[in-house]
């Protein structure tokens, strides 16, 4: 019986499915067929694969060919199954010896290879692929032993019966040294601003900028991923996975170590934000920001539905996303910091004019549970134009940034988790009775709201890892109720 | 302010006749702009049954056929030289209102000030309004103030909780909720001093003109007007102006020439307003001579000590809202212990919060 085999890997979010692709070629009226993949698919890459065949001058046209993507269960989309299909068509024609290579990889109809997206999660841990070669790189990231980067359908064959060697991808690992991003001594003043950008980087605390337009909110938000430490290897293989996926992954530049930054823009769609689309969805912003940073500014002019969909990754560091198709999980596991302005007007320089009920209305987006789940919220001022031109004190963002790296090494003596997200329990048993009294005397007072309680305490045990200390101090404890100041409060006054 | 009992009295019946036929103020300002000023009501009220094709001998026995009507069944109407309090009634010839529409009451006898500011004020001139307020109504005066937000609410507030008769004006009909959420306290106020419109129960805001025109009845129904913080062009300008114009004093509680909130009622100051501190000086332009039991400018002594950091960062606060940023600026400390001292010293009662930055209390 002519009956090839072709082993390719199907991808749902980030993780891989193998897919085992049979080829018959058998009696009856001329054909190719496709079964096993959703919709016309099928029948496009039946097109595609028999040109292509046709192509290198093995002419399937004449021929019942029949091929089945296995498991039939596991949702298959897109192009990249045509070389492994027609792999497979040659192996049941005896033009090439079976193998148990992975292969990946769109045909064109003169059998060019082309490039497919989501290679480096696909191929992750295996030992031997073959891919495009525009994504040979791509694989070497992912660490694959034996990868065959080929060009065309017609090189593979040549390839595989031996007649020639693959052109070996030149090996990539992990990028040198971050780029230097821009520095914090461009920034003048806003020492309250700095303070929370360190306490925000060092514990993983999420940080909302309050002021008026111009005052500089962007600019310090942009500082923000050069205070946190290089990506290690694990963490820059899953955000170049997300790229990878997303189409987006420059593989000659080796494993990213740059912390990534995602700023979409207010007017964007809940999908961009969280990922979405039709079919199996497509990461988005919260995914692209993943062990980053993710920038959302003009908090209160993006729509509430969509904000909320912030909270399961905020909570869980992961976006759980449900199609038709399937639910995928991308990783979600950012610092967000978002900016906003006051009120709608953001007050102009003759004083805001907003109505009341304006401003309550634009404020109310904050309160419950997203208000909840920001740690600091300093105020950033317009500065002088005097004082803008007077950078010579402003530390830089090095200086910094060994402070946050020494904090986040003292926390990391107690466990794996950044201060935000450790277990309560952990945090608790540094802190002492004392400590625990004065939130408890802020939450009486009405100057910490009951949940800020806890996101307070996780802050406080920041400000002690920045100081150094092993156990939190009463002090510690004022600063966090300091920084969360302007959430737990109304902020206009009552009248 | 001895009246004859309305019921038999032409020209109330007249006026509430007018009120009934849907006469507005907008038309009692257009005849008197005709007639000039120096028209006596009568001659107001007989141009303006004219216009409103009513007959001018109405009888006063009769009473009106048809439903309630709105005029009389939810506000007594006072009228000028009958009801009205005379203080009010002699505004007449500067332009005061022909009618009132009292809504709880009676309008106390006795001394009244007028209470005005800003509608967004700094944490420190709400204080200021609540405690003047508050001692001024403890001590028999009525506080007059315009309903609205901020400064005029505070003044309310303050004068209900020295348990004084306080009187607020609204520049739309009783009916409205405005400023929204106010139906609580003007419901206080009505059943403490009452509460006066010269417009129709049901008339919202049509033009902002109508609060200024508010403001001449708020002017006239007070002895005094005290301004506490006014913005550039704050509508408590206007009522300062009024009293100045019906000859009554124009008192001003000082405030820091950086306060943005308070540069009109500075202003006020260099042209020659009174400048009071607190309910003593207001009330000793009134002959009366009060000791304050708690003079505020005495820190309390009973305040636990605080170091030095801290002391640092709470000799540099104030009245004005001072940011975390620029008392880290000004001491030269570090933002977190300006941030512990902050929380320090509201945990004890020295400083609070507001939008703008950190305010002294104590």
């Amino acid at each position: 019986m002519n009956v090839g085999i072709a082993h390719s890997v199907a991808l749902l979010g980030l993780n891989p499915h193998r897919v085992r692709i049979e080829a018959h070629i058998g009696q009856g009226l001329p054909g190719f067929t496709v079964l096993g993949i959703s919709g016309n698919a099928g029948i496009q890459a039946g097109r595609r694969v028999s040109a292509a065949l046709g192509a290198c001058g093995h002419r399937v046209g004449q021929r019942k060919v029949l091929v089945n993507l296995a498991p039939a269960d596991v949702v298959k989309r897109g192009a990249r199954y045509d070389l492994a299909i027609a792999v497979a068509v040659l192996r049941a024609l005896g033009e090439v010896p079976a193998g148990d290579d992975v292969l990946l990889g769109e045909l064109a109809l003169t059998g060019q290879i082309r490039g497919v997206p989501g290679v480096l999660p696909s191929v992750l841990g295996l030992d031997h692929a073959t891919v495009s070669a525009q994504d040979g790189a791509e694989a070497t990231v992912a660490g694959v032993r034996t990868i065959v980067a080929v060009d065309s359908l017609g090189d593979y064959i040549a390839v595989a019966k031996g007649e020639r060697r693959p052109d070996p991808p030149h090996a990539v690992g992990l990028s040198d040294s971050p780029r230097a991003g821009p520095n914090l001594a461009d920034v003048a003043g806003q020492p309250e601003a700095r303070r929370a950008l360190e306490v925000a980087a060092a514990g993983g605390h999420h940080l909302l900028l309050l002021g008026p337009p111009g005052a500089g909110k962007s600019m310090l938000a942009r500082r923000l991923p050069g205070l946190l430490p290089p990506l290690d290897a694990t963490q820059g293989l899953t955000v170049a996975s997300v790229a990878s996926v997303a189409g987006r992954l420059q593989p000659a530049a080796g494993l990213p170590r740059d912390i990534p930054f995602a700023a979409p823009h207010h007017s964007a769609s809940a999908a961009a934000l969280l990922g979405g689309g039709s079919g199996i969805a497509r990461p988005g912003a919260v995914s692209e920001a993943t062990h980053g940073v993710l920038f959302l500014d003009e908090l209160f002019e993006w729509s509430r539905r969509t904000l909320d969909g912030l909270r399961e990754p905020m909570d869980e560091g992961v976006v759980r996303l449900a199609r038709t198709a399937g639910t995928v999980t991308y990783p979600a596991e950012f610092l967000l910091v978002a900016a906003s302005n006051p009120c709608p007007c953001g007050p102009a320089r003759s004083g805001c004019r907003c109505r009341f009920d304006v401003i309550e209305r634009y404020r109310a987006r904050l309160t419950g549970p997203l208000a909840d789940r920001f740690d600091l919220a300093p105020l950033i001022e317009a500065v002088p134009a005097a004082a803008l031109a007077d950078t010579a004190h402003n530390e830089a963002t090095e200086v910094v940034a060994r402070r946050v790296a020494r904090a986040r090494a003292r926390a990391a003596d107690r466990g794996p988790w950044l201060n935000a997200r450790a277990p309560l329990d952990v945090i608790r048993s540094t802190a002492d009775p004392e400590v625990l009294d004065v939130l408890v005397r802020a939450v009486r007072s009405g100057r910490l709201s009951a949940r800020g309680f806890d996101r307070a305490l996780r802050v406080a045990r920041t400000c002690a890892d920045l100081s150094g200390t092993a156990r939190i101090m009463s002090a510690d404890a004022h600063e966090a109720v300091s920084h969360r100041a302007r959430l737990d409060r109304v902020w206009e006054i009552a009248a | 302010m001895t009246s004859p009992t309305p019921d038999h009295d032409l020209l109330q019946a007249q006026v509430e006749a007018l009120l009934r036929h849907g006469t507005e103020p907008e038309h009692l300002a257009a005849v008197r702009r005709r007639l000039g000023l120096d028209a006596p009501p009568t001659r107001v009220v007989e141009e303006l049954t004219r216009q409103a094709r009513l007959p001018l001998e109405t009888q006063p026995d009769v009473v009106p056929t048809g439903p309630p009507n709105e005029s009389t069944s939810v506000a007594t109407v006072l009228v000028c030289g009958r009801g009205m309090p005379q203080r009010l009634a002699d505004t007449w010839g500067f332009g005061g209102p022909l009618w009132l529409r009292l809504r709880g009451g009676p309008l106390p006898p006795g001394p009244a000030v007028a209470i005005v500011g800003t509608r967004r004020p700094t944490l420190d001139g709400l204080r200021l309004a609540g405690r003047i307020a508050n001692d001024l109504a403890g001590h028999g005066f009525t506080v007059v103030s315009g309903m609205a937000r901020g400064i005029d609410q505070a003044a309310h507030r303050g004068a209900l909780k020295g348990r004084g008769p306080t009187v607020g004006v609204l520049g739309t009909g009783h009916d409205i909720d405005y400023p929204a959420d106010s139906g609580q306290l003007r419901q206080a106020v009505g059943d403490s001093g009452g509460v006066v419109s010269e417009y129709a129960p049901s008339r919202g805001v049509r033009r902002p003109t109508q609060f200024l025109h508010r403001n001449r009845i708020l002017a006239g129904l007070a002895d005094a007007v005290v301004v506490i913080e006014a913005g550039a062009r704050s509508g408590a300008l206007s009522t300062a102006n009024l009293c100045n114009d019906i000859g009554r004093p124009v008192l001003v509680v000082p405030s820091s020439p950086s306060n943005t909130a308070a540069i009109g009622a500075l202003g006020l100051l260099a042209d020659g307003a009174i400048p009071v501190r607190d309910a003593a000086d207001v009330m000793g332009l009134f002959g009366t001579e009060i000791q304050m039991s708690v003079p505020p400018t005495s820190a309390s002594v009973a305040d636990p000590p605080v170091d030095a950091r801290t002391a640092a960062v709470l000799s540099l606060t104030g009245p004005t809202p001072a940011s975390p940023s620029a008392l880290a600026n000004a001491t030269g400390l570090s933002t977190r212990d300006v941030l512990v001292a902050l929380s320090t010293l509201e945990e004890a009662g020295r400083v609070t919060r507001g939008s703008g930055g950190v305010v002294r209390i104590r």
